[in-house]
């Protein structure tokens, strides 16, 4: 599998390099060349997921590899690029930076995601895309090089590198493809999002040398490591003495008694990571940037920043924040809750009060990704399935609805609500594809979206949920799900039913149905969303043992973890 | 038990709604015969639930009472998180969700599984006439229409054979959502464009009180969701009387009851089969069917059952006299429906001691007046549907009159239902209208509160009068007098064509039977067949209550009478719509429920929202936009320094070297 890992790295960048240099050529060559290379990372990562499901289902032993993050035995890429402590018996990975690559049930079927709304991105902006397609279509695959590099990333560095990159090719795709107040959203969003990953990277320097000063087993300092996996394992050794010292009690004081710097120190590492998580994803009230980039933004980039981009953020979360910082994230997780709970209600109220589809596709994106964090910050294993599966969730529904818009837009050149009317006459099959994923949205059952907001809001809804009023937030949170129908229903009432209203046509061109190309698109995708909602068991088997690592992390458990963790365990992933 | 039951039970809802995929993909294609999988999947559900049922039905006959044939079949895993070893222990590791397509098969969930397969394609049936015109030319929305249907079939017979409340929310949210698409089925018009939002919003809120109340459930019974654990009030530690409010709630948004009614008579804007199958005799009884479903733990909450009755009397009672003041037909009838759930949700309400017989009367009571107004509001809506068609769908009792001789099966057939719905003998609304009553009767002698129970009572025969009254004023108004008909019409009215008449023939002869059949001392007795539910303590038939069989009757009979002096015998009334003062405004404007709604809960919340949209434009982005505008605010302070003369940076410098000798002096 690892050759296939570093395969969808390579591939895009590849990619992006050749359509560069093919910008003086033809639109039509770049485009066929994206169109062929998005299909062609689908059908990789496919074979990645299919693999990982077999190996999942055969091995479970090997998945559930007790406490650490470390990737699924032979999906790793690992080059050592850059030392600067020496090795030392107990920790040979330790003091070196190195390009470490793997999948877990964390990320791939995010890695899945990926390649699927960036392949509706292109077909997306198949007409739309005029001005230097060349260009366009090696910034998009830059783009998607550094997201999957974001995902596919166990070491920080390399995370925080990819995770920063995708804001450049970005800046530029707004900046020159967009709307008419294009440069200011360009400008805007790159330097609110760089001032956010700044903090993170703060955040992360600080993570990693408190947790080097830390002493482990013997008194000598850990050596500073960037591996994600190292580091989960030492914060879970330092947070469970912290937390559960008891005199006396041999199984813990063989590991050493803690400093206090690393607990100490969480709460500020704590705030400055999800500074820079919550401004990407984004959170109320650090938003403010995304309601301009989603608009001015042309429609298939927005599709790609609210169908994949917004996912870095919760990414992040659950990477970093909660297995690295686990005390400060029991404490202070009431923060989030709250912030996703408001999300909910304010971005479905701002939608409802736009008179705009895809400004109201931003607020919508802020509602639903509220439901993201509710379900991680629930902190037990049912909440945060929850919030992984919106996570993918919401990917394909957003993706296909900004594809449909898209569409709209293609056809009428406009966006505003009050320029078009029943349309469900003249365009059949769009209005009835428009009206399944508004219902995949709004959180029907047997769809796609109600799995996980079941699972969120029941697992913030679990009254021995202690710390923070659990119960109040979901109950707030529900009534999200009567606000969300409120604007995916106004939409669907003002642009469907009702008599016919459009614009003057361009071209004299009269707009037709769905085309071949969206039809081969939207069928496989409304099918996926109809699968997934009644057989979504498959997915939670396979992410069961991060989310139940992550659940325990944050949790008394630790103890017992560590426990298991100092006998000699399984053997390492290498 | 139950081995071949539980090989067709399957086949129930998953037909339909495999027809309705079905008739999605290709009934485009196939225009004219695209009701087909439809009615077919119908048709296949109704014999696998009359199979189940035949095998309940024995069940319940070899069975002594002590073993209630329930079973419970479990098909695949839904979805599952958390790990069951670990539930109830503790904080955190615990809130394992866990939900299965499990079918449950009990002497309720077969009979409803039974009416709904029935009627379903028997209205159905009807459609595929209806949306034809005059010269057989199909409606444009043809094969969407029968798509819908059958979906909507699907999602009922899912709701009443769920097993567990995921399950029964999925098929509860399915059936709004149909009912959804069929409002809205003739989207050209803004009006019913519309009605389908309001109607999807309305019950919405009602869905998410519903799901709310399936949480606490959740969290106070150790995490489980199926019927079997929940089902029984000794699981659960705490939160019933939250939980049950809360599903009550939800009822009342499905089933249009004070003050969440609001969207049902706009439903009216569907088509008239919609109307009858959805928005009379199916869907909105699903708030019926919860409630009984959960009858045990109601029965253990007397406050709540004391809410429900109280809001049961006030719809009832408040959407009778509004259907007074009606000139729509089909909105007479749906006001006439929301007052019916009221009788059914006023005999749910009755059933509080869980010690005594009263849940268990109460809850057959309510099943059987469910039964026979299914039937015989769904005749009403297709007969009037039988009108509208003929009067090419003009429904306004002012400019249609005296169709008797025009439309006789139709007159016929709307006149058995309308007896039916007046409780007149020996019609089935008399039977199932007297139960109700008397359970209320019975209620308010083991109260804690008897007076409620008896002012409840008295407005429920009150009702009844007003119910004979609007009923037979519709039927007056429409069949007899003077023969008036629409210009639309242009003078040529006919009989509705066989595909429209033999669904109402089969109802007319239901609304007939059905009462008698049914009741508590017959053969087919529902009641000691529902008595085989578990969890409520039966009780054998008790004897009538004449008191109230007398009173009610009386008032129906006073009302048909009333109706006619003042509508059969054109004698000159005012009539009803034109009158003044302040109740006949009152019932003419819907007591004003819908300028309430929009001046209290809609336009606040739309100011509010519009209120976030410009802070978040001004005030949140404000502050970002002001914040980087600091750096540049910083660069203005030391701008001027960089002026560009030699003289200032000279002194500069020397001022500097200056402090910076004197600062080293005073540390040497």
């Amino acid at each position: 599998m690892n050759s296939l890992v570093l395969a969808i790295l390579i591939i895009p960048l590849a990619a992006s390099a050749a359509c560069f240099l093919l910008r003086k050529a033809e639109g039509s060559i770049t485009r066929s060349i994206a169109l062929a290379v998005s299909l062609a990372l689908l059908a990789l990562t496919s074979k990645i997921s299919w693999d990982y499901l077999e190996l999942v289902s055969g091995h479970s032993q090997i998945v559930s590899k007790g406490n650490t993050f470390a990737p699924v035995e032979g999906s790793t890429v690992i080059k050592e690029l850059f030392r600067f402590q020496p090795a030392t018996d107990t920790r040979p990975d330790a003091g070196v930076i190195r390009f470490y690559l793997g999948i877990d049930g964390l990320n791939v079927f995010i890695l899945q995601l990926t390649t699927v709304v960036f392949l509706m991105g292109v077909i997306a902006g198949w007409k739309s895309v005029k001005h230097n397609p060349g260009a366009y279509y090696g910034l998009l695959f830059f783009l998607e090089f550094s997201t999957l590099g974001a995902f596919l990333s166990f070491d920080l560095v390399f995370f925080y590198i990819f995770f920063e990159l995708t804001i450049v090719p970005l800046f530029f795709l707004i900046g020159m493809w967009g709307g008419p107040n294009r440069q200011y959203a360009a400008k805007k969003l790159f330097m609110y999002t760089l001032a956010g990953g700044l903090m993170t990277l703060l955040g992360l320097i600080a993570l990693v040398t408190a947790l080097g000063q830390n002493p482990g087993k013997s008194n000598t300092p850990t050596p500073v490591t960037f591996s994600i996996p190292d580091l989960v394992s030492d914060s879970m050794k330092a947070s469970a003495l912290v937390n559960n010292m008891a005199p006396g009690d041999e199984g813990l004081s063989k590991l050493g008694t803690p400093s206090g710097h690393y607990a100490n120190m969480q709460k500020w590492i704590f705030l400055a990571l999800i500074l820079g998580f919550a401004i990407k994803v984004p959170a109320v009230p650090f938003h403010t940037w995304q309601p301009t980039a989603y608009f001015e933004a042309s429609t298939p980039i927005t599709l790609i920043m609210s169908g994949i981009l917004a996912k870095l953020g919760v990414y992040g979360f659950l990477r970093i924040v909660l297995p690295l910082v686990p005390m400060a994230t029991m404490d202070m997780a009431w923060l989030l809750g709250w912030l996703g709970a408001i999300g909910i209600l304010y971005g479905a109220g701002c939608a409802i009060a736009q008179d705009d589809f895809k400004k109201m596709a931003a607020y919508s994106s802020l509602s639903h990704l509220g439901f993201c964090l509710i379900g991680i910050f629930a902190l037990n294993e049912t909440g945060i399935t929850g919030g992984v599966l919106q996570m993918i969730n919401h990917g394909l529904i957003t993706g296909a609805l900004l594809f449909l818009i898209a569409g709209l837009g293609d056809r009428y050149g406009t966006t505003r609500l009050k320029d078009l009317g029943g349309l469900g006459a003249r365009l059949k099959v769009f209005a009835g594809m428009t009206m399944f994923f508004c219902m995949c949205g709004a959180g029907l059952p047997l769809l796609n979206g109600f799995v996980g907001e079941i699972m969120a809001l029941f697992g913030m809804f679990d009254s021995r949920n202690p710390g923070y009023s659990g119960t109040c937030l979901a109950a707030a949170s529900a009534f999200g799900m009567v606000l969300g129908a409120w604007y995916l229903l106004n939409f669907l009432m003002k642009v469907f039913f009702g008599p016919v209203e459009e614009p003057p046509f361009r071209n004299e061109e009269i707009p037709g149905d769905l085309s071949r190309m969206e039809k081969a698109i939207l069928f496989p995708l409304a099918a996926a969303c109809l699968y997934l909602g009644c057989f979504p068991q498959p997915v939670i088997e396979t992410i069961r043992p991060e989310v139940r690592l992550i659940s325990k992390i944050a949790n008394n458990q630790v103890v017992s973890l560590v426990k298991e963790a100092v006998a000699p365990a399984l053997p390492k992933n290498r | 038990m139950y081995e071949t039951a539980s090989t067709y039970l399957w086949i129930i809802p998953t037909a339909p709604f495999l027809a309705g995929l079905l008739t999605f993909i290709i009934g485009p294609k196939f225009r004219r015969y695209s009701y087909l999988p439809c009615i077919l999947s119908g048709i296949l559900s109704f014999v696998c639930a009359l199979i189940v049922f035949k095998e309940v039905h024995s069940a319940t006959k070899a069975l002594d009472i002590v073993n209630p044939p329930s079973v419970s079949v479990s098909y695949f895993e839904w979805f599952r998180t958390g790990d069951p070893n670990l539930v109830g222990d503790g904080w955190r590791k615990a809130g394992g969700l866990r939900a299965e397509f499990s079918l449950r098969l009990d002497p309720l969930s077969a009979s409803m599984a039974l009416m709904v397969s029935f009627l379903g394609t028997v209205i159905a049936f009807f459609a595929t006439g209806y949306l034809r015109d005059h010269h057989g030319k199909c409606d444009p929305g043809y094969p969407r229409f029968f798509a819908e249907v059958a979906l909507f079939l699907g999602s009922m017979l899912l709701l009443v054979l769920a097993d567990n409340l995921v399950l029964l929310y999925a098929g509860w949210e399915g059936v709004g959502l149909c009912s959804y698409l069929l409002i809205g089925f003739w989207f050209e018009k803004p009006s019913a464009a519309r009605a389908a939002r309001k109607a999807f919003l309305v019950t919405r809120l009602g869905d998410v009180a519903l799901f709310l109340g399936f949480a606490v459930l959740w969290v106070h019974c150790g995490c489980r969701l199926d019927f079997e654990s929940i089902l029984n009030p000794e699981n659960f530690t705490g939160g019933l009387g939250l939980a049950c409010l809360l599903l009550f709630l939800g009822a009342c948004g499905k089933s249009a009851q004070f003050p969440l009614h609001v969207w049902l008579p706009d439903a009216m804007e569907g088509p008239t089969p919609v109307s009858a199958l959805i928005h009379a005799a199916t869907m909105v009884t699903a708030g019926v069917y919860l409630l009984a479903r959960f009858m045990p733990l109601f029965a253990s909450v007397a406050d709540v059952q004391m809410a429900v009755t109280g809001i049961a009397a006030i719809t009832s009672l408040m959407a009778a006299w509004i259907a007074l003041f009606q000139t729509d037909l089909k909105r007479i009838l749906a006001y006439s429906t929301m007052s019916q759930l009221g009788y059914m949700f006023m005999a749910l309400g009755s059933g509080f001691d869980s010690k005594s017989g009263l849940p268990f009367l109460a809850f057959s009571a309510a099943m059987f007046h469910l039964m026979t107004h299914a039937f015989f509001k769904a005749l009403l809506f297709l007969s009037a549907g039988s009108v509208l068609h003929s009067m090419h769908h003009v429904g306004d009792l002012r400019r249609i009159g005296g169709l008797r001789k025009v439309l006789p099966i139709t007159h016929l057939a709307f006149l058995f239902g309308a007896l039916a719905l007046a409780g007149v003998p020996p019609f089935a609304g008399f039977w199932s209208k007297d139960e109700i009553l008397s359970v209320v009767h019975a209620a308010s002698g083991q109260s804690a509160f008897p007076w409620f129970y008896i002012l409840v009572w008295i407005v429920g025969i009150f009702t009844a009068f007003l119910t004979a009254l609007y009923t037979f004023r519709a039927y007056f108004l429409v069949f007899h007098g003077p023969l008036k008909l629409p210009e639309e019409v242009h003078g040529q009215a006919s009989e509705s064509p066989w595909t429209l008449t033999c669904p109402l023939i089969i109802l007319a002869v239901f609304a007939l039977f059905a009462g008698w059949l049914l009741a508590p001392d017959s053969i087919f007795s529902l009641s000691s067949f529902l008595s085989h539910v578990p969890g409520l303590p039966h009780v054998p038939p008790q004897g009538h209550d004449w008191l109230t069989v007398g009173l009610a009757t009386s008032a129906g009979l006073g009302g048909v009478a009333l109706a006619w002096f003042k509508f059969g015998k054109n004698s000159g009334v005012v009539p009803f719509e034109e009158r003044t003062g302040i109740w006949a405004e009152l019932g003419k404007n819907k007591f004003y429920f819908d300028e309430l709604f929009s001046l209290l809960i809609v336009h606040p919340l739309q100011w509010l929202f519009l209120l976030w949209k410009v802070l978040d434009h001004y005030l949140l982005d404000g502050i970002v936009d002001l914040l980087a505008h600091f750096p540049r605010l910083l660069a203005g302070v030391f701008k001027p320094m960089q002026n560009g003369l030699v003289q200032f940076y000279a002194l500069a410098m020397l001022l500097a070297l200056t402090v910076f000798l004197l600062a080293l002096s005073k540390t040497m």
